[in-house]
This record gives structure tokens, C-alpha cells and sequence, in this order.
């Protein structure tokens, strides 16, 4: 017990001495970055006791008024290129160099950018995202067109994910494939869409779509072959027409229909949700089915919007 | 016979040891990829507690302390300590600058090392060559031809016990070199 006791204090004394003496060897995180070589064995240039390193004692070298104008010795700084980006340091409302800046670069020079804390700024610098970061700045004519301010779409934290209010585009012109060339699906179903993305996609999320073409008209075998069977108006699938096979014609149609006293026949849907659907509302299901959701469903009145055929 | 026990408890031994060398790597690769490596600054703190709690075992086996069963104790002193180290690994993390944290390191691994020794081989090894010489005695042979027969295992044990009693010497000195990493933690860095 007593020779670990002498053991315990020899160490702890020897240890502070050697560690007084030599800091840098035995406790530094590693060697300062080439600018602050002269210092490397001197902590107490930046570092205060129970404060670690603070900016009162950067600054007396660092000015921040002159950060991105002039070096430490006095020189100027190039006006342009990285030395000016740098300017934005004058608009933070607080300093804490070491929230961002580390000189040991045995662990890291620099904290990850990302962890730069965006409110610092004022609010004016803060808006003007490219004062800092003209590097990154997006070429595509999607952000170069835009006028709208980087913060409506992105956050400080990162790049992505993005949010984009569909709502801020003009009217005039363009389309969903205008700016989503690139991630327009390739499958057949889509490639008879023509573009028109918003019959069931929504601008928040592609997913999830709501296409459910049974809440219209049931498919089976013979129905249809190609979308473009029955929407036939370009661009929109919010019209059709059952006109057009061998089946159906406008003359044999108001032929069956006359005898039920029906004279709107060019909404077919609106009673037959299915090529087996007699639209009787008796028995045989479909048809009485599809009459009563008819009914009481608020949906019908979207389809017989675009009802009505071509 | 005192080799087979000896050298099974050996690896015993080894595998405890390579669990918690692999554990450790295995977690800050993990903190690493899942970015949360800023965890680790903290398993200093806890793996430092676990260590000191387990530190109740010295004192009631030095009886500084008389409540709880030493059995108890001892067997709590081996996972407090063993989880302890597992942080203060993770903590130091593969990130050495200074010799301070380096040296802190290398002593915690020895200090685990040799209180492995005590607990799983020691024991063991003493009662295996307690049996061995009482087996010969049985068989008539008188005490010097015994001494010369099991010569290489008493000094297994004893290089064993040498070993061993240098645990808690270097138990302390890991505990000067840790107050000397929290003062300079203190001195020199922002904390939290």
C-alpha cells in the first residue's frame, strides 16, 4: 500500500513537472499549422486556464476588422479570390474562433464547415449566401434563372435536402419535365403520361402518387390496350372518350341508351366502372356498386369535370 | 497436467483480452461511421467512473471498507473494470499527439493485463501445482526430488505472482497519469 501510495505522488509530481516543462511533447492534440510554428511550445499565447483558447487572445494578432485586408504583419491581402471571402468575419455578431478554427491540426485544422453556426451572421450577410460561397454555387439553369433567395429552398446546414414551393414558379410556360428531365421514369406507363406529372404526383413528394384508375374505370383483358386508347387530348388525362373501337360508336350508343330514356351518353364512366358493368344497379355488383359509391362520393364530381369525352 | 490447466486458463485468458481490444475497435469504427465520434469524449468520463467504482473491492480487500460480500466485489472489480477500459479505449480512440495520453493508454492495457494474470491464472495455477506436488508425495518421493521435478512450473508461478503484484502499483500510477490528463483537459481545452 505504501509503495503504490509513493508510487501514486512520484508519478503525479514528476508528471507535472515534466509537463510544465515540455507541453507541447506531452499533452499538445499536435503541432500548430505552419503560420502559428513559432508558438508551437508556448500554449499560453492562446490558451487561458479553464477557458482553453479564447478569442480575446486571437484577436490580439487576429484583428477581425482586418480579416481578408491584411495580414498580421500589416501586408495587404489579395482583394479577390479566398483572402476576400473571408470579409464575412467582420458581420459575425459574436466571436468564437474556435467554434470554427483549430490550430492543432493533429486532429483537425479546421471543424467541419458544416457545423458553422449561420446565425453568427447578421441578417443581412446571412441572406447573401454566395458572399461566401461563390464556389459552390449551382451552374445549371434551374438556380441560375431563379431569383429567389438560396434560404427559400436550402438550409444552412446543408445542401440537401432542399424544399421548393412549386407555388413560386411562374405560370407562364414550363412544365414539370422542364426542370425533372432527368428523373422522368422511363416505364411505358409513364411514357404515355406526355408530361403531365400532375394528374398524380403532387409537387411536395413524388411519392406517394395517387393513380388509381379502378376509381374510374376497372381494367380487364381488352381494356385498354394504350392509354392513348381512350385519352386521346394531348397532354391531359382528364378527358376520354369510349368512342373510337369497334365496340363502341356514338350511333349504337344512343341506339342501347334511347330505351332507357339516357341522352348524356358521351360520360360513359359516370355509370360503368367496368366493361362488365351494365350500370343497371341491380344485381351483378359492379354495376349497382359502382352507383352507389357514385352517390355518396365526392370524388365523382372530379371525374365528371373531366368526364364528357372528346 | 498442471500444463493442460495452465495453458487452457492461458487462453481463457488471451480471449477475454482480445474481446476487449476487438470491442473497443469495433465501437469506434461504429461511432465513426454513424459520425457520433464526439461520444467518445465522454466514455472518458463514464469509463473513469466505472473504474473508480470498481476500486470498491481494493478497499474492502485492504479493509479501508468492511460492508459487502468480497466475492461480490471482486466479481463486480472485473466488470466494472473490464467495461471501464472498454470506454477509456473507445475514448482514446486512435487519435495520440502527446505522449501523456499515449503513455496513459499503454499503462491501462497493462493494468487490465495483470489483473487478468491474477484472477484467471493465478489461482488456478497455484492449486494445480499445490496438486501436482501432493500427487508425487503420494508416490513416495521425498521433498527435494519433488522441488526438482515440478522446478519449471514453481517458476511459472512465481514469474505469475511477480506479475500480479504489480497490479496495484501500476493501478496508482495509471491514476497519476489520468488526474494529469483531467488538469491539463481542464488547463488547456473548452470543455464540454
Amino acid at each position: 500500500m505504501i509503495k503504490s501510495l509513493i508510487a501514486f505522488f512520484a508519478t503525479l509530481v514528476f508528471g507535472a513537472v515534466l509537463l510544465l516543462a515540455y507541453p507541447a511533447t506531452w499533452i499538445s492534440p499536435g503541432h500548430l499549422t505552419a503560420g502559428h510554428a513559432q508558438i508551437n511550445a508556448r500554449c499560453a499565447s492562446c490558451h487561458t486556464p479553464g477557458r482553453s483558447a479564447t478569442p480575446e487572445k486571437c484577436q490580439v494578432c487576429h484583428r477581425v476588422d482586418q480579416i481578408g485586408l491584411t495580414r498580421v504583419d500589416g501586408s495587404a491581402l489579395p482583394t479577390s479570390g479566398r483572402t476576400a471571402r473571408t470579409r464575412f468575419h467582420v458581420a459575425l455578431t459574436r466571436t468564437d474562433c474556435a467554434g470554427c478554427h483549430t490550430l492543432h491540426p493533429g486532429q483537425q485544422a479546421r471543424r467541419d464547415p458544416s457545423a458553422f453556426q449561420h446565425d453568427l451572421l447578421d441578417r443581412a450577410t446571412r441572406a447573401a449566401c454566395a458572399t461566401c460561397h461563390t464556389a459552390q454555387a449551382p451552374k445549371d439553369a434551374r438556380h441560375t434563372s431563379s431569383t429567389t433567395q438560396c434560404g427559400s429552398c436550402h438550409q444552412t446546414r446543408a445542401w440537401k435536402p432542399a424544399t421548393f414551393d412549386h407555388a413560386a414558379l411562374s405560370s407562364a410556360g414550363g412544365t414539370c419535365v422542364s426542370c425533372h428531365a432527368k428523373v422522368t421514369p422511363a416505364n411505358a406507363l409513364h411514357q404515355q403520361a406526355a408530361g403531365d406529372c400532375g394528374t398524380c404526383h403532387r409537387t411536395t413528394a413524388w411519392r406517394p402518387a395517387d393513380f388509381e384508375h379502378t376509381r374510374y374505370f376497372a381494367f380487364d383483358r381488352n381494356h385498354p390496350s394504350t392509354c392513348a386508347d381512350c385519352h386521346k387530348a394531348a397532354g391531359t388525362f382528364k378527358t376520354y372518350t369510349c368512342y373510337g373501337c369497334h365496340e363502341h360508336s356514338p350511333a349504337s350508343m344512343a341506339s342501347k341508351h334511347r330505351e332507357e330514356r339516357i341522352t348524356n351518353i358521351d360520360n360513359c364512366a359516370r355509370c360503368h366502372r367496368s366493361s362488365r358493368d351494365r350500370g343497371e344497379g341491380g344485381e351483378g355488383g359492379e354495376g349497382g356498386e359502382g352507383r352507389r359509391r357514385r352517390e355518396g362520393d365526392g370524388r365523382e364530381r372530379s371525374r365528371e369535370r373531366g368526364g364528357g369525352g372528346v | 497436467m498442471f500444463r493442460s490447466v495452465v495453458i487452457g486458463k492461458i487462453v481463457f485468458t488471451l480471449f477475454w483480452y482480445a474481446l476487449l481490444i476487438l470491442t473497443a475497435l469495433g465501437a469506434d469504427y461504429i461511432l465513426h461511421r454513424l459520425e457520433l465520434y464526439w461520444v467518445g469524449r465522454y466514455f472518458g468520463i463514464v469509463g473513469t467512473g466505472l473504474i473508480l467504482a470498481s476500486l470498491t473491492y481494493s478497499l474492502r480487500k485492504r479493509k479501508v471498507i468492511d460492508v459487502g460480500s468480497p466475492k461480490f466485489l471482486l466479481g463486480m472489480h472485473e466488470g466494472l473494470s473490464w467495461a471501464g477500459a472498454l470506454m477509456l479505449i473507445v475514448h482514446a480512440g486512435v487519435h495520440f499527439n502527446a505522449l501523456l495520453p499515449w503513455m496513459a493508454l499503454w499503462l491501462l492495457l497493462i493494468v487490465v493485463a495483470s489483473g487478468f494474470v491474477g484472477r484467471l491464472l493465478l489461482a488456478d495455477a497455484r492449486a494445480a501445482l499445490a496438486g501436482h506436488a501432493a500427487s508425487l508425495a503420494e508416490q513416495g518421493l521425498a521433498a527435494p526430488e519433488i522441488d526438482k521435478r515440478l522446478l519449471l512450473d514453481a517458476v511459472a508461478v512465481d514469474a505469475m505472482n511477480r506479475w500480479r503484484s504489480v497490479h496495484m502499483p501500476l493501478t496508482t500510477i495509471l491514476g497519476a497519469l489520468t488526474l494529469l490528463h483531467i488538469a491539463s483537459i481542464v488547463a488547456y481545452s473548452r470543455w464540454p
